[in-house]
Formats: structure tokens, sequence, C-alpha cells
């Protein structure tokens, strides 16, 4: 219990840090959102109103202050070209990028682990070299460079998928997945490879324990022994690094949105940029930082949760 | 036995020069401007010939006639000229990034490996705070505001290396620091900042510069995704992402644009990756044989 | 003695070589021995004689560099396990020949239930349902003697202590009534306290279960008076087998007088020297030419170390040794 209040409390402090810090990077000029937002051709007075109006005169820790005082009850601000609560736009984009960041991870997982598990069984052999040749490679190609592949080989050249778009699951489930099958393997064919190589070292090691001799000679077969048996003893770094994936997956997320043009946070986020739109890019800005912090503070718990069994476990060893 | 190096090895290294002469040697190199539109050759392939006009030494206007090596992009200019101009881009964030981040990043670990405990806990503290962002977040905010020159780029992605590098510095530092010969230098009184530069920092210098090798191939990837998101260096500075999305309005008609520089870019990430997994590999294999 | 005389394992001549770069270990060099149904085989030697290796050969479970010479025959029931399929042998893995294993803390999956390990096996060889298996598996832990079977079918091995993991694997291994259970070192890495009564536990089933056993040690006080006979490896090879009191009193070959006489006695004086076999265990990859032990034995003449001694029988079938010069 001790523990988990020092955790929790670290999440305060590394939160308050991340808001603030994001808070004062986008700080930006006085002068910029109000000239931007008045035209060229505003006197020095309607500047000034505006300055007076967004509050941006007052001292910065007292702006962070009403930020954050705001935001608890949920009000980030309004969208400086649309008026449209920032809240608001963010939670109606939510949905999108959390579903191409589970079907991408479903992907990742379902080639990383069979992967993982085969070449780690047949360790030495040719499947293994191949498997890590393509997993190298794989982790060489960006993210960006993968999608415009998918697009120009099964949009265009195949006509296979849609390029771009998006149908909400409102429409149709089918339909829905389509527009995501593309955008999540460019992510999960990047992805895998991290996971594929942990799983395979893990395994390596399992493979060569008694218990797995012990398996082997009560007549399993190598499926059930690889899937029953050895996966769940090799799964620990696995599980670990998915977590710390889950950093890199939102950053790639973003871009996937842009190629594909999926209505999701990171367009969002770059769309807003593209239009100087300060309100939004500090509202998403904040949110996916603290998303991030989130998720990997439940990894941490994860982690020592499924750690007291295997202290136990090394302790009566 | 030492094990050979890999024929991935010699094959990458030669690919690394031919992309860092020519980002080097850029301007002695008998290219069309990298912005100069050849209206009459939008698009071309690879190979297509066009016609450009320059001025000779007394100022007059001279038609000349041109190979296009690798094409044209949408606007007409020669594509081998564009990318030949982007690998500055990439590599002088690709290499300047990864510098700070190796020299802070690195410095920060011996200490926090090699004195731990409040000051290695704090330090880590800090680390955690910068991984507290996901990269490219990090990296539109910073340009947000600082603009998009040369130096905040490189300085913002210097700064996300930071922790991997410290990370990387730490543990190979608390390795080393628990090892007989340190701990009997420190027993004997000796400055201990003098320890740590003199007998640790040499022998974690090869394993940090072959990881930063890796670190380099993302920090490329990195600067292409943010130059594909047209947020990278200023127009009309030529970078290999910036291609790439202009080509994906014509990727029907003319693949080339977008795929060539891909290639290009492929090939370079993989030849950091390749040789910094060779270099890592002789490294564990003289470790194990000590 | 049994009473069945029907084989039921039959290895004639096996040998294994492993090649580790360019040399060649000759894990078993030759082996050539007979299992009675009913029947209880000791099997004796020093670490590195080749008698883990022949309990797993056996069942097939080579590790992935050894090879199988030819010519090397395990017959079981009359049929060559050699020539047998993976999916063949996996039908007679678990069910008509088990294996128990030496160290009890590293031999059961850590993540699995310990009832499951037991339920999984009664499912995949009897095709029973999970949950009439998992009745089974609680009756089979009572049967070995460890306490409050329900709960600790339920429970990870990390939570039982080595003498009762040894006796879940023991459970595990009977589990589906197998014709013949090969116990490798059974008790090697427990205390001597428990070491009877894990000796004991598999002696009740021997009788219960009219099973076939083959045990493994390096310690003659673990097989005596548990075995119909026993088997002396050296290097690979079979040197001498017999019932236990004809190989106490009647030993023909040297290695095995040494081997006995190496046992500290309770008659001995405190502080007397033990006497131990002069030289060290050999190196599979250099073999000697001639009979393996010839340059350890105090009774070695010539032609021990030019030619390989072959099998002699003594005065009644059932004894048989290896030696140019016998005692």
């Amino acid at each position: 219990m001790k523990q988990l209040a020092k955790r929790l409390l670290r999440l305060a402090f590394v939160l308050i840090a991340v808001t603030a810090l994001t808070f004062i990077t986008l700080d930006l000029l006085p002068g910029d959102i109000a000239e931007y937002m008045t035209g060229d051709e505003s006197s020095l007075e309607d500047i000034e109103a505006i300055r007076e109006d967004l509050g941006l005169n007052k001292n910065i820790l007292v702006r962070y202050g009403e930020w954050l005082k705001n935001a608890a009850r949920g009000d980030l601000g309004k969208s400086l070209r649309t008026e449209q609560p920032v809240a608001e736009a963010i939670l109606s984009r939510l949905p999108v990028t959390l579903e191409l960041i589970a079907i991408s991870l479903f992907i990742s997982l379902a080639l990383a682990v069979p992967a993982g598990i085969l070449s780690a069984y047949r360790e030495g052999t040719w499947i293994d070299k191949t498997l890590n040749c393509i997993a190298f490679s794989g982790s060489s190609i960006p993210v960006f460079i993968m999608g415009i592949l998918f697009i120009y080989l099964f949009a265009l050249k195949l006509s296979w998928l849609p390029a771009t778009g998006y149908i909400p699951l409102s429409d149709g489930f089918f339909a829905n997945i389509k527009t995501f099958i593309l955008p999540g393997l460019s992510l999960g064919l990047v992805e895998w490879v991290p996971l594929m190589r942990v799983l395979r070292t893990d395994m390596i090691a399992t493979l060569k324990e008694d218990y797995i001799l012990a398996a082997r000679a009560k007549g399993h077969s190598a499926f059930y022994i690889l899937f029953a048996h050895a996966l769940r003893p090799s799964s620990f770094t696995l599980i670990t690094i998915l977590g710390l994936q889950i950093g890199h997956l939102i950053s790639r997320a973003l871009i996937v949105e842009m190629i594909f043009a999926l209505p999701g946070i990171g367009r969002l986020l770059v769309n807003a940029i593209y239009g100087r739109d300060f309100i939004i890019v500090q509202g998403c800005v904040i949110v996916i930082a603290i998303s991030y912090v989130f998720v990997n503070f439940i990894v941490d718990i994860l982690y020592a949760l499924l750690d007291p069994r295997i202290r136990q476990e090394n302790a009566h060893a | 036995m030492p094990e050979k190096l890999p024929l991935s090895f010699p094959l990458s290294l030669a690919w690394l020069i031919l992309v860092i002469s020519c980002a080097l040697f850029a301007d002695f190199l008998p290219l069309p401007e990298y912005d100069h539109m050849d209206w009459q050759n939008i698009s071309s392939p690879p190979g297509s010939v066009g016609e450009i006009t320059i001025y000779d030494s007394s100022g007059q206007e001279v038609k000349k006639s041109c190979r296009y090596l690798l094409g044209t992009d949408t606007m007409g200019r020669d594509i081998f000229t564009r990318l030949v101009f982007g690998s500055r881009v990439s590599l002088a964030i690709g290499l300047i990034a990864p510098a700070i981040g190796l020299l802070i990043g690195g410095f920060a670990g011996m200490i926090a490996g090699f004195f731990r405990g409040k000051l290695g806990g704090s330090i880590m503290t800090a680390m955690d705070i910068i991984l507290a962002f996901p990269g490219l977040v990090f990296l539109l905010a910073v340009t947000f505001n600082f603009g998009r020159s040369l130096t905040s780029l490189a300085v913002a992605m210097g700064m996300l290396t930071i922790p991997a590098f410290c990370r990387v510095a730490r543990a190979n530092t608390l390795k080393l620091a628990s090892r007989g010969f340190v701990t009997s230098a420190r027993m004997t009184g000796q400055n201990e900042m003098k320890i740590l530069i003199k007998e640790i920092l040499p022998n974690i210098l090869a394993p940090m510069l072959s990881y930063a090798l890796f670190i380099i191939a993302g920090v490329i990837i990195v600067e292409g995704a943010l130059s594909f998101l047209s947020l990278s260096v200023l127009p009309p500075t030529p970078s290999w992402g910036g291609i790439i999305v202009e080509g994906k309005e014509a990727l029907e008609i003319a693949p080339h644009i977008s795929l060539i520089p891909a290639c290009v870019m492929f090939l370079t990430v993989l030849s950091f990756n390749l040789i910094g997994d060779a270099l890592m590999n002789r490294i564990d294999e003289q470790r194990r044989q000590l | 003695m049994s009473r069945f005389s029907e084989k039921l394992l039959e290895i004639e001549n096996l040998r294994i070589h492993i090649k580790v770069g360019n040399r060649l270990i000759r894990a078993i060099n030759g082996v050539s021995l007979n299992v009675d149904e009913g029947e209880t085989l000791g099997i004796v030697g020093e670490s590195g004689s080749g008698k883990s290796m022949l309990c797993r050969a056996i069942l097939g479970l080579f590790p992935q560099d050894a090879v199988l010479e030819e010519n090397s025959v395990i017959k079981f029931k009359e049929c060559d396990l050699t020539q047998l399929t993976e999916k063949q042998l996996n039908k007679i893995r678990g069910k008509e020949i088990s294996l128990i294993l030496q160290n009890p803390m590293t031999s059961l999956n850590p993540v699995i239930k310990t009832g499951k390990q037991i339920s999984e096996t009664l499912v995949r060889h009897l095709k029973i349902k999970r949950k009439t298996a998992r009745k089974n598996a609680v009756q089979l832990i009572k049967s070995v003697g460890i306490p409050m079977s329900e709960r600790i079918a339920d429970q990870y091995p990390y939570s039982l202590s080595g003498g009762m993991r040894q006796r879940a694997a023991i459970a595990i291994a009977i589990s589906c009534e197998p014709k013949l259970l090969i116990a490798d070192e059974p008790t090697t890495a427990l205390d001597v306290t428990l070491q009877a009564e894990i000796m004991d536990l598999l002696g009740e089933l021997r009788f219960r279960k009219k099973m076939a056993m083959i045990l493994v040690s390096h310690d003659f006080g673990v097989i005596a008076n548990r075995t119909d006979k026993v088997a002396v490896m050296y290097a690979g090879k079979i040197v001498e087998m017999a019932c236990m009191n004809k190989l106490f009193t009647k030993a023909r070959m040297p290695y095995t007088r040494a081997l006995i006489n190496s046992i500290p006695k309770i008659e001995d004086k405190p502080f007397a020297r033990l006497d131990a076999i002069k030289g060290t265990p050999p190196n599979l990859a250099q073999l000697p030419s001639g009979c393996s032990f010839s340059p350890r034995c105090n009774k070695a003449k010539k032609l021990c170390f030019e030619k390989e001694p072959r099998l002699t029988f003594d005065t009644d079938d059932k004894h048989f040794f290896a030696c140019w010069h016998p005692i």
C-alpha cells in the first residue's frame, strides 16, 4: 500500500510538471495570437482589446493556474478558428485514435507472437535468420514510408482498399474496419519488431528450462508446449516493452492519421498547428501528454502486480 | 576468435560514405539548382532529359541540356539534386542531435550510475519527465513555438535523445563501477571525478558510440516524419520527407517522386542500423572473451 | 525377480554422439540392457557416465545436436522407438513410459497450477473431460501423500516445498498408469530425510501399479534393496549388471568393486580414509582406446589398454560384465 501511495504521489508530480512545461513551452509572445486574430489592418487598440479578452496580459503563473482550474472542470478553452470548445473537439475525435491504436496493437502482436515463437523454436535455422532479416529491415522503415507504400500498392495499384477517409462504426462494422486496415498495417508492421525480438530472446531462454523437457516427456505436441507452457513465462519483457511502445505508438498514430486522413486527435493537432490555432494545440498536447503518463503509470502498476509472484517464486527456488 | 564483420558492414559503410560525400560536396557537383523548376518536364521519370537555363561566366543566359538522373518532381525540380541537398538537413540533424544527447545524456548517466543515491535518483526522475512526452508531440510543440530553424530542430531532437543515452550510460557505468579496479581506486581515496573520467569514460565510450548509431537512425526517421508533415525546416530548403510528401499527390502517375527518396531514406537508416548492430556484436564478443 | 517373462524394454547397442565444433563427444558408447514387465532396474554411475542421457534417449528426447548412430535399437514392447516419428513417440511419452527429472524446483512449470500440470496429461492421453481430469488429479495428489490435495491442486508450484514438488512430479508421471517409469536421480536434489520418503513412495507405487522402473542414481544407498537388478555405467557403457546382492558380494569388474568400496561404512573408524578411485572421470571426447576404465584401474593389463572388453556372462545369465581380467 505504501508503494502505491508513493507511486501516486510521483504520478501527480509528473502530471503537474508535464502540464506546466507544456503550458510554458506553448506560451506565445502575446502579440502573436492577437495579431493573427485581428488581421493586418487592425489598430493597436483592437489588438490590446483582444489581449485583455484572452487574459494574455496576466502573469504566466496566474494564467497557468486559471487554465488548471478550468481544465479540472473540463473546460479547455475554445478554438480560435471555429469557436468549438476544445474539450468537445478532442472527445469527438478520441474514438478514432483509440480504434487506430487498438487495431495496430492487435496487428503488431498478431505478427510478433508467432514470429517470436517460431524463430525461438527454430533458433539458428534459415527460418530464424530470415525472420530476423525481415524484422531488421522493418525497423528501418519509417512509418510514413510504410503508409505511402501501402497506399501505392493496395489502394492505387490493386484497388483493394480505400486510400483515405474514414467511415464511422455506425455506418457498418466492415466498412469501418476496412478504413483501418491500411493505417493499422502501416503502424503494426513497424511496431512488431521490438516485440518479436524481445519475445524471441526470452523464449530461447525458456525453452532451455527443465520444465519444458518435462513437458516433452509428457508427450505434448510442440505446438501445445510452445503456446501453453513456454509462452507465459516468456512474456514478461514483452509486456514491459509493450507499455513503453505506447508512447511511440501515439506519435506514429499522428502521422498515420495525417496520411490516411483519419479524423483523430493527431490530425486535429497537426491541422491546428498549420492553422496556428494555439488553444487547440495546447489542449491536444496536454491531453496526449497526460494520457501517455497515465498509460505508463498503469503499465508500472501491472508490472508490480506481476512482480510479487515472480519474486515469491524466486524466493522459494 | 573475433567474428568477421558480416558482408552488410562494408556495403552499409560504402552507402553512408556516398551519402555523406554528396552532402558535403553538394555545391561542387554539376547539378541544376534545387529549386529550379523546369515546367516542360513535370514529374518526369528518371533518366529523362530536360533543358535548364544557366548563366555563364559573362552573365549571359545559356540553355543547356541536362539529364535528370532520378527524374523531376511535381514542379519540375530535379529529384537527385533535391535529395542531395535534403541529405544535408537529414545528416546535420541526424548527427548534431545525437551528439547533444550523447554529451549531456551520457554525462548525466555516468554521474547517476557512479554516484547513485539521491543525485542519481533525481537525475533519473528528470529523465522520466522528459520521457513523459510522446516524442513527436514534444517536437511539434517546440517548433510551434520556437520556429523551424535547423538549430531549434536539432536542439529539440537532441533533448529527446538525452534519456536514451542517459539510461545506457548509467547501465554501463553501474556494471563497471562494481568491478574491482574501480572499487579499489575509490578506496585508495582517489579523486572521484578523476576516476570517472580516467577509468569509466574510456570503457563506456565504445558501447555508447555504437548505440549512438541507432539513435542517429532514429533521428533521421523522426526528421523525415516532421518534414513529411511539412513541419521541419522551412522551404525552399529541400528535405527528404518533404519530397516524399509532395510526391504523395502524384503517386498514381509518377510514383518515383515518393518512392525514390523513400528508398534512399530506407537505405540510409538501414545502413546506420546495420553498422550499429555489427559494432554492438563486436563489443559483446570482446566483453564475453574478457 | 519378476514373474513375467515378457520383455518390456530391450536396448541393443545404443550409441549416441554429439558433435561440438570438431570434437566428437561419445555420450553413449554402446549400451545394451533389458527390463522385464514389473522389474526394477537400477543404474549407478558417476557424473558424466551417461545415465541422464540414457534416460532421455529412451524417450527420444535428445538434445538438438545429438546424433543417434545406426544399429542402435530401443525396443519397447517389440516396437523400435528409434524408428518412430515424433507424433508416434508423443503417444508413448507420458502414457506408456514416464520420466521423472532430478530437480523438482525446476521441473514443474512455475506459471501453471499444480493440478493442471497433472490433468493436462490425463486429458491428452486418456481423452477425458477436463472436469473429470481435475477430479482424478486431486486423487493422484492424494495418492502420492500430499496433504490438502484440493487446495494444492489449485496452487502454483512455488507454494510447494521441494519434497512435495517431487511428489507432484511423481503424480504426473504415474497419472496415465505407465508400464515403465524412469526416475533420473529422483532424490539427489532433496534432503536425506526426504530421500527415504520419496524412495518409499516409489517402492509402494511399484508394487501397487506393477509397473517397471528404471532408477538412476550415483548413490548406491538409494538403489540398495529397491531394485531387482543393478547396472553400473561408466563412460557411456554398461560395465556390469547383476542383482544387488550379487553385485555387492561377487562384483567381477574392478570399477564396480572400487565403487562399492568407496562407500563410507558405519563400521568405519572416525577419520578413516575414504577409498576413492584414483584419477578423474574420463573426457567423453577423448576416450582411451581399449577399456575406458583402464587408466584408473589398478588391475589393468596390456590387453585392457588395447581392446574394448566384450560382455561376458557370469555363472547365470542375469549377471554380465565387461572386463578382460575380472576379479
